[in-house]
């Protein structure tokens, strides 16, 4: 048997990523971006951080086209989102929300191969290869023994890990993830942020937003930071973690210091 | 191991209903010739035809809905188009408009059940639409909303009715599968009914895969690659179709598009691929057997009882049942 592992898709090499020109965005009447600009490139981790309400979950649904810009537009490859189907979408990139939920009790298998809805035609049967897909991307996943289990019997946990594990099978080359780790135990934690730095090193761009500074800072190489529904910040993150940068924009003065093994900024709360 | 029992038991009732069927009714009278009984077995043909299409095709349309807007609370009556249909149907007989424009009634009933269904519809997709776009909970709002404007409308419009139409329409508004107001050239209708019922309920079941994908997140369903307001429109109308059809040829029967998808989901499991064609099957089944009991009933007593009495005499326990273990 082949061993297939879920990576990056190769089908599209000259891949630049995503270019977000001049835009605006509201919702009703509270105006959260205005003139935003940012390049993302496809092969980066960035992480994306900032107090409540600054607009990061904004920011990655009209990377993954679930909003509309109001105004400008937003080039995925040097093609404006407008124009992509949603099949061709979902081949690019994948999202991870918050949260999920399920309205049938599906096992964990037939979730993880409704990340191969976008490659196949109406008619078409699941084929071998999709089902090899779904088992290499459980283990990886480190939850194949759940494979079988329902959907909404699992813990919360274990849930945004079959969810991570759909979104591999999508073959994205860009993988956005709106606070995965949020319902994570620390050794699932552990995991996830490993493998997602494993998926990048192998080429896969991820846009990560987090609410953990720390966690960010460890493993992402950019760090996007929003305020008050603006870009404030944009940079590497071992620069950009300072007290006056957190102070700045959460409000308080947290200490500073060095994580022990990789050398990189921590901020801690001043207790 | 249950699903394959299921794939086998289904089909078997199903024979056993229809054999069943033919053979009891009213009584042919006290000569039990193969004359005799000829004229018997098309009526008898016609009123099974008519249980396993109508039983189905709520079912399928049941099961699709349910899916669409990720709900197992929902079934055709609640979105509002099968009173809508029926709206249309009682202003068709009350008016008797169809037989003037030379349609043979049960088409004109068809064609008014479908523009009723159809404007019932569109009313639904307008109060649920906000800011261009609608969220699946002011869907099912709008639609029992217009639903209960709609069975008023046509108790205003039983009230007009006299005699005869009032008669008819009360077992059209109730559910009858007996098809006795079919006259001859109206069994070309009932074809045609049944042909577009069919490709209706296949285009429903080729959608299964988007219909598994949608009962996620919104968000997560598009990101997956579902356009879901186009797959919510193309549903939505060809349920409104379906409905349409259902209730000028038989009524409007309630329960049947509630419970047999959520029975066929705990057999046969939440994928679509096997929920909408087990449904079918189940519909069938289940109306055939709910007609076999109105007719064991009427040979013993001297009343014809409505369809939906059955359905709902069985389906409000089986409703208030599954309400109670959704929110427990």
């Amino acid at each position: 048997m082949t061993r297939y592992t879920p990576t990056p898709s190769s089908i599209h090499p000259n891949a630049s990523g995503f270019q977000v020109k001049n835009v605006s965005f509201s919702y009703g009447q509270k105006p959260l971006f205005e003139d935003l600009s940012v390049a993302v490139g496809c092969r980066e981790f960035c992480s994306v951080v900032g107090p409540n309400g600054a607009g990061k979950s904004t920011f990655i649904k009209l990377l993954a086209r679930l909003l509309e810009p109001r105004i400008g537009e937003i080039l995925l490859d040097d093609r404006t989102l407008r124009d992509y189907s949603r099949r061709e979408l979902a081949r690019r990139t994948a999202y991870v929300p918050q949260e999920s939920f399920f309205a049938w009790d599906f096992t964990v298998t037939e979730t993880v191969l409704q990340g191969r809805h976008s490659y196949l035609k109406p008619l078409e049967r699941y084929h071998s290869s999709d089902y090899d897909l779904v088992h290499a991307s459980l283990r990886r996943l480190g939850i194949e023994g759940l494979a079988s289990k329902g959907i909404n019997h699992i813990s919360s946990g274990e849930r945004q890990l079959a969810v991570v594990a759909r979104s591999l099978v999508q073959q994205p080359s860009v993988i956005l993830l709106d606070e995965p780790l949020n319902h994570l135990d620390l050794a699932h934690q552990h995991q996830a942020l490993g493998l997602l730095n494993e998926l990048n090193q192998e080429g896969m761009g991820v846009v990560l937003v987090a609410h953990d500074l720390n966690q960010a800072a460890l493993v992402s190489k950019r760090m996007l930071v929003f305020s008050d529904g603006a870009l404030v910040e944009d940079g590497n993150p071992d620069d950009l973690l300072t007290p006056g940068m957190v102070e700045q924009y959460w409000g308080i003065k947290p200490l500073q210091g060095r994580h022990p093994k990789s050398k990189k900024r921590q901020i801690f709360l001043p207790f | 191991m249950r699903a394959r029992l299921g794939w086998i038991i289904l089909p078997l009732a199903l024979m056993g209903l229809i054999a069943v069927s033919l053979v009891v009714g009213a009584s042919p009278g006290k000569s039990c010739t193969w004359e005799a009984f000829k004229p018997l077995l098309s009526i008898r043909l016609t009123r099974i035809l008519l249980a396993i299409f109508a039983g189905g095709v709520l079912a399928v349309v049941g099961a699709a809905l349910q899916g669409l807007l990720q709900n197992p609370l929902v079934d055709p009556y609640i979105i509002g188009t099968s009173s809508g249909a029926g709206v249309g149907v009682a202003l068709s007989v009350l008016l008797g408009w169809t037989t003037a424009l030379g349609l043979t009634s049960v088409i004109g009933h068809s064609l008014f059940g479908f523009a009723g269904a159809l404007g019932a519809l569109f009313l639904v997709y307008a109060l649920a639409r906000i800011r261009g776009r609608f969220s699946r909970l002011s869907l099912i709002l709008s639609g029992v909303a217009v639903g209960f404007v709609g069975s008023g409308l046509i108790t205003v419009l039983i009230a007009f009715a006299r005699d005869q139409g009032f008669q008819r329409l009360v077992y059209l508004l109730m559910g009858d599968v007996s098809g006795k107001w079919l006259s001859a050239p109206e069994t070309l209708a009932l074809g045609i009914g049944g042909v577009i019922s069919i490709l209706g309920c296949i285009w429903l079941t080729f959608r299964w895969r988007s219909l598994d994908v949608i009962s996620t997140n919104i968000e997560a369903a598009e990101s997956l690659g579902v356009d879901t307001q186009k797959l919510t429109v193309e549903v939505f109308i060809i349920s409104a179709v379906l409905v349409g059809i259902v209730v000028s040829f038989v009524g409007a029967v309630s329960f049947v598009g509630l419970i047999v998808p959520h029975t066929v989901r705990f057999i046969f499991g939440p994928r679509h691929s096997k929920v909408l064609p087990a449904s079918f099957l189940a519909g069938a089944v289940l109306l055939l057997a709910s007609d076999l009991g109105l007719k064991v009933i009427s040979i013993y007593f001297p009343v014809t009882l409505p369809l939906s009495v059955v359905t709902t005499l069985v389906g409000v326990p089986a409703f208030l049942y599954l309400m109670r273990r959704k929110t427990t």
